[in-house]
């Protein structure tokens, strides 16, 4: 007596269908484990989301925020430069039958190339032609020769000029018809008033990794000795560690 | 009505379950743990395998409980899940589908008598003795009740495939019993 598929199947069934066995305690242990992690997991999520989209702006924030302050450095330079400049408001009484304005060229930093950029042409200068004396007006201002000029012209020359302003001009006066003052030596005293008035802006450029790795770690750690620093040097390669801050203990090589 | 904990209808219980309370969670697995552990250990080599599968299934049930529209029965709802978790369990082992080549020997008569007298400790071995994708598709058609077509689409292997392994599976089967039939009345099958 042979049994079909179907029948041997029922049997199987009807023997196995309802089938119970107890699993162990450690079954429900998994499970509760599990929907507690994953309970966890779906508050963390959104949460750790949230702070590493604030830890992104905020670098961000820190890396490009001081670009911005140096550029606008860069302006308030020279909106100083221009309002010294310009300053220059009260008549000039300078008894001369020749002015010459004496244009300086200066090569040295952006500093002094804004300062030369400025134009005081448009000052007022007024002139009274009854002396006969040659008068170099020199832009831009120095204070120390101006007053030196002023000293050695003589007196009955009518120079009018507001103790504030003086040092927007420069008069030079030479009895021979020819400026006495170079350019060079006007502009000494000129770098160093601006030097006095304003921190020197200095370009920085990045010329290696270390370069990159100091101006990131400078973004970040605001302490003079940073927690780590390289070599501030143009060769590409050869950047090294030369202070290391960690708090409590702090090395710094001394260059 | 089923009514659990002298308290709790099912109904209610699927409620809080839905709410995230874990008492109930409890509750519920109590309930369904002994009836889901005899499904899982048909699917599964052993118990501590059916225990695994037992596992993923309830945490899946607990996770998917806004699924559950009340179409159906909720146990037959579980004993779902129940079975995919354990198909589940061999893919992710690579223990899946994976046909022992069984020589095309006629397949020996067995008499009915035998496998009544047999008990369902002993047929839960001879099927646990399968290999894995004779097993998954003896129990999704024999057991289960599924057509060759919706085996192929829940298992991933076409329906021919499917008829073949139901066929071998059989067949093995049948030899087992034959053995231990022999074995029984004391003449080799």
């Amino acid at each position: 007596m042979d049994m079909q598929d179907k029948e041997f199947d029922n049997l199987f069934r009807s023997k196995l269908d309802g089938f119970e066995t107890e699993p162990s305690a450690n079954v429900w242990e998994g499970i509760d484990a599990e929907l507690r992690t994953g309970n966890r997991r779906r508050i963390m999520v959104p949460l750790l989301s949230a702070a590493a989209s604030i830890i992104v702006l905020v670098t961000a924030g820190v890396l490009l925020i001081p670009h911005h302050i140096k550029n606008t450095e860069g302006h308030s330079v020279k909106t100083t430069v221009a309002k010294r400049d310009t300053t220059v408001q009260s008549p000039i009484v300078v008894p001369s039958n020749k002015i010459a304005q004496v244009n300086t060229t200066v090569k040295q930093g952006p500093v002094k190339r804004m300062v030369a950029s400025q134009s005081v042409k448009k000052q007022p200068v007024t002139v009274q032609p009854q002396t006969g004396n040659t008068v170099a007006l020199q832009k831009p201002a120095v204070k120390q020769p101006t007053q030196e000029v002023l000293a050695a012209l003589p007196q009955k020359h009518d120079v009018i000029i507001q103790p504030k302003q003086i040092d927007t001009a420069v008069l030079a006066a030479n009895t021979t018809g020819t400026p006495d003052i170079k350019p060079t030596q006007a502009m000494v005293p000129d770098k160093q008033i601006i030097a006095k008035t304003l921190p020197p802006v200095k370009k920085h450029h990045i010329h290696s990794l270390g370069d990159m790795l100091n101006t990131v770690i400078a973004a970040v750690d605001k302490r003079k000795d940073k927690l780590i620093e390289f070599t501030d040097t143009d060769d590409d390669d050869d950047s090294m560690i030369t202070g290391v801050n960690l708090g409590v203990v702090a090395v710094k090589k001394q260059n | 009505m089923m009514f659990l904990e002298h308290k709790y209808t099912i109904e209610e219980l699927i409620k809080r379950c839905r709410a995230g309370e874990r008492k109930s969670q409890e509750l519920l697995y109590k309930q369904l743990a002994s009836k889901m552990m005899g499904v899982c250990m048909r699917y599964a080599t052993d118990r501590m395998e059916a225990e695994d599968m037992l596992q993923n299934g309830f945490i899946r049930v607990f996770q998917k409980m806004n699924d559950y529209r009340g179409d159906g029965s909720f146990e037959g709802w579980v004993r779902r899940i129940m079975v995919h978790s354990s198909i589940e369990y061999y893919r992710k082992h690579h223990k899946m589908m994976q046909a022992v080549e069984m020589t095309e020997a006629d397949e020996p008569s067995v008499n009915p008598l035998a496998v009544a007298k047999l008990d369902a400790k002993d047929l839960m071995a001879l099927i646990q003795q399968l290999a894995p994708g004779y097993r998954i598709v003896f129990n999704l058609y024999a057991i289960e009740g599924y057509s060759h077509k919706e085996i192929g689409e829940i298992v991933g292997i076409t329906e021919g495939a499917s008829k073949s392994q139901l066929s071998r599976a059989r067949a093995i089967l049948r030899d087992q019993i034959t053995k231990l039939e022999g074995k029984k009345y004391g003449y080799a099958g």
